[in-house]
């Protein structure tokens, strides 16, 4: 997007420039002028015919003509439009440049013209000068014949280096045609990059570029016997469009080759040769094609003399880090140990010479497990190459593997880099553990499993996996504990929310409790014979047992008041009666508390129980009514 | 008196010793499994496959399913010609142990070696939807481990918010449960799914050299296709001696029960 609006700009600065040197800027003049790309062309070629009109405002195709081409065939059109703005004596201008642009291809050879082209503009006409061109048979590759498009740019040819820079906009029409001409479907391949050293990857990819429906039968690559090639995966390459000579192609990645040179010099990919079904329409049969690539020549260079380790190999070119690791540092003796060397990075992976384990007196080896993983898409080709020794060790003690160097060529930097990984030390106890399986004497199956094929396992508890934990008697207690857990914290938090509330009916049973437990002390005081503490619980029972049914707060407030509530609230006259005597009696008895007796105190209580079980028994509300 | 305290201490020492005896058993039973498995292993490196498979099939049949034994038979199995099985047992360490990189790239080369390839049709697959491979890729244990832990979590955090006195308090425990109950749900979901495909999608293995995916359960049934040893396919159904199941591109058809290995 960037790139665009960088363009977009590019081409406005352009213009104010080119206007401003042409001193078009000030007045209301118009330019027409007519150009061409080549002014000599093969029979198989195309001219571009580029019509450019520079006024205040758009010009429309239609007043345009051109009083002849020849023998050249318009063979497609399309028109661009840029703004051009300017600045003098304080105001702004702007003009339109807007170009015409014909593909035109010859039909003859021989020398033609392109007649005067005539614009009518406000009335007034504008007029180009003929153009004489020059079909030949076969026309000699050159770089430009006619004059540069206004915006200083030429139209290259599909096969120029640089074509890929050359993007326009065109803004409308394009024409399509029946028949399947050389410059409707090509082939194109690039290397990159085209001077490399020995063992540094160059990507080949091959292009295909089409006006017409184009199906891929076959592509054929050259004998590529002086380099490694490790193809890369293009299949997800998507098609997109480009701008050729201001015709539409569109454009696809058929095939990539990562290619590692392997020896310095000249090296030339002849053509790549790509089989295509072309159609232009469905309706029509596809024509069979063969198409080639121009041939690519590369330039290799030998690898640096200075800095080459003694232990370097050619193959080792690239980017690379290595590790390595031992599955068990403490082994019984005869029981196998494997010793993994990794080597990551970039590079030919497949080629690459990695360090060899140096003969181990105390160990039996046996061929290393190679495994290589390679990227497939990308164009670097990337990846790792493992290589899994499994080691026998052959007595106790502390037994080394040596520390492993590896050397390579780094072409980013240009310089040689030397790796190196950890010395191991594996500890061997004398006795073997239950269980284990001896390799000694059976070496050869190791070789048998040689390959990616991973070997069997020596050692197991042979502990069942058994079911899955949700499947145990554990699992449903687990899941169902914290929700009940959670609802009763609830419920709890709910009715303490609720006792905490100072509401009638919560003071009522609280003064039930009280009244109870008065009671309860009241007999243990009659047992004991005191009868002043007897009297007060009795007397506090009664007055709380009037607040728990009736919701009188009795405390505080005199008898006779108590006993006029008592009748309000519907209490029956005899037991309001009954209650008032106790109660005067409970007074008496804690006044003079030497005059009464056990007896008396027992009969008491047995009467404060009695009111007190009728006026429950009444269930009287509080509002007074009585059920 | 006497006979009934002499008869109590016969019951207590019973009672005292059974456990003893019992867990004798066991390790005498593992130490004669462990034998069989090491002779399996030493028939295995001496390059005689059936005895070790011989060898192997006896642990199993002891009740013990155990991811190295399988990988070993398969291995086993493979070395003796038996794909079918191969695959067969591969699969099953694999189920047992999704994270299993050995028997992930056994089985991959031993696939290489199969006659079956299914071609996944270009429209209209109807094949194992993504995400069931997506979530047998995960181990079950874990998944449920996982999902009780912030489960458990969630919960603990909720009733702390209850009975916390602070309102600050009750504040800051909801934000942090937020989080906490979110990957709860997002492990409920995943655990959920994969007790589903535990469950629910069975598959099982082609274990005969040949056998044919027919269009009914009947052996006078049109042959849609040939089958071969390894092939994976779902089992939906068993209807008598056959089996309905499903290729990984959709197709359906019925294969003789005998001719397939359940994972």
């Amino acid at each position: 997007m960037q790139r665009r609006h960088i363009q977009v700009l590019g081409l406005v600065l352009t213009s104010i420039t080119i206007l401003s040197s042409a001193g078009l800027a000030a007045g209301d003049d118009v330019s027409f002028s007519a150009s061409v790309d080549r002014t000599q062309v093969g029979l198989s070629e195309n001219v571009v015919l580029t019509l450019s009109v520079t006024a205040k405002n758009s010009v429309s195709s239609s007043s345009i003509k051109i009083s002849g081409t020849g023998n050249l065939r318009v063979a497609g059109t399309s028109r661009e439009e840029n703004l051009a703005f300017s600045f003098s004596g304080g105001s702004q201008n702007y003009k339109k440049i807007q170009k015409f642009v014909y593909i035109l291809k010859p039909t003859k050879i021989g020398k033609t013209r392109i007649g005067r082209a005539t614009l009518k503009y406000m009335g007034k006409n504008y007029s180009t000068n003929p153009i004489d061109i020059d079909v030949v048979k076969q026309a000699r590759r050159r770089p430009s014949a006619g004059r540069t498009s206004p915006l200083g740019r030429r139209f290259p040819s599909p096969f120029d280096d640089d074509w890929d820079d050359f993007f326009h906009t065109p803004r409308d029409m394009f024409h399509r045609r029946e028949e399947i001409g050389p410059n409707d479907i090509f082939v194109r391949a690039s290397a990159t990059p085209d001077d490399a050293v020995e063992g540094q990857q160059v990507t080949v990819t091959v292009s295909i570029y089409s006006k017409v429906g184009a199906r891929i039968a076959t592509i054929r690559w050259p004998k590529l016997d002086d380099f490694f090639s490790v193809d890369r995966d293009v299949s997800k390459a998507s098609t997109d469009q480009k701008y050729i000579k201001g015709e539409l192609y569109q454009f696809k990645v058929l095939d990539q080759k990562a290619l590692f040179p392997l020896s310095p010099g000249e090296i030339e990919i002849g053509p790549i040769e790509v089989e295509v079904e072309a159609s232009t329409s469905p309706f029509f049969p596809s024509q069979v094609r063969t198409l080639h690539t121009q041939p690519i020549t590369i330039k290799v260079l030998d690898l640096p003399s200075t800095g080459r380790p003694p232990d370097f190999d050619p193959s080792n070119v690239g980017h690379y880090s290595l590790s390595d690791t031992v599955d068990s540092s403490s082994v019984g003796l005869n029981q196998p140990v494997t010793y993994t060397l990794v080597l990551k990075g970039s590079g030919a992976i497949q080629r690459v010479r990695p360090p060899r384990l140096p003969t181990l007196p105390h160990f039996k080896t046996f061929d290393p497990n190679v495994d290589v993983k390679i990227s497939k898409r990308g164009r670097e080709v990337s990846g790792s190459k493992s290589f899994e020794y499994i080691l026998v060790p052959l007595t106790s003690g502390d037994l080394v593997i040596p520390s492993l160097k590896f050397s390579y060529y780094d072409p980013r930097d240009g310089e040689y880099r030397t790796l190196q990984t950890e010395r191991e030390v594996i500890k061997v106890a004398a006795s073997q553990s239950t269980g284990s399986v001896s390799t000694t004497g059976g070496g050869h199956e190791i070789n048998i499993l040689a390959g990616a094929f991973k070997p069997i396992r020596y050692k197991s508890s042979l502990k069942s996996f058994g079911r899955p934990f949700y499947k145990s008697s554990l699992f449903i207690p687990l899941l169902a504990v914290p929700p009940i857990v959670y609802l009763l914290v609830l419920a709890v938090v709910f009715v303490r929310a609720r006792g905490r509330a100072d509401s009638a009916r919560n003071r009522m049973r609280r003064a039930w409790a009280r009244g109870q437990r008065h009671l309860k002390r009241a007999g243990q005081m009659a047992a004991a014979g005191n009868a002043a503490e007897f009297y007060s619980e009795i007397k506090d029972a009664l007055l709380d047992g009037i607040e728990a049914r009736c919701g009188i707060a009795a405390q505080g407030i005199t008898m006779a008041e108590l006993a006029r509530r008592m009748e309000e609230m519907g209490v029956p006259r005899e037991i309001t009666d009954a209650y008032t005597a106790e109660a005067e009696n409970c007074d008496f008895g804690r006044f003079a508390p030497a005059t009464s007796r056990g007896e008396q105190m027992l009969e008491s209580l047995d009467r404060v129980r009695k009111i007190i079980k009728r006026i429950e028994r009444e269930r009287i509300r509080p509002d007074g009514t009585v059920r | 008196m006497k006979r009934v305290s002499s008869c109590l201490a016969v019951i207590l020492v019973c009672v005292m010793v059974a456990p003893v005896s019992h867990a004798q058993n066991d390790s005498q039973l593992t130490k004669r499994l462990l034998v069989l498995f090491s002779r399996g292993n030493q028939a295995y490196l001496d390059g005689d496959y059936s005895t070790a498979v011989s060898e192997y099939r006896k642990v199993l049949e002891a009740g013990i399913d155990n991811p190295d034994l399988d990988f070993n038979l398969a291995n086993a199995y493979y070395r003796s010609g038996n794909k079918g099985l191969a695959v067969l047992f591969y699969e099953k360490v694999l189920q047992m142990n999704p994270g299993d990189s050995a028997a992930a790239s056994n089985l991959a080369m031993v696939r290489k070696e199969l006659v079956d390839r299914v071609v996944m049709p270009k429209e209209g697959a109807v094949g194992e939807p993504l995400w069931h491979g997506f979530v047998r890729g995960i181990a079950v244990d874990w998944l449920t481990w996982m999902f009780l832990s912030f489960y458990l979590a969630a919960f603990t955090l909720a009733i702390s918010r209850r009975l916390a006195r602070r309102e600050s308090s009750r504040r800051l425990l909801f934000w942090i449960n937020i989080p906490v109950l979110t990957l709860a749900l997002v492990f409920g979901l995943l655990f959920s799914s994969r007790v589903y495909i535990q469950e629910k999608v069975h598959h099982g293995i082609v274990v005969a050299p040949t056998g044919s995916l027919r269009e009914g359960p009947e052996n006078g049934a049109k042959v849609l296709m040939e089958v071969h040893e390894g092939l994976k396919v779902r089992l939906l159904d068993e209807m008598g001696e056959y089996s309905r199941v499903r290729l990984a591109n959709g197709v359906e058809g019925f294969v003789r029960s005998s001719q397939i290995g359940a994972i």
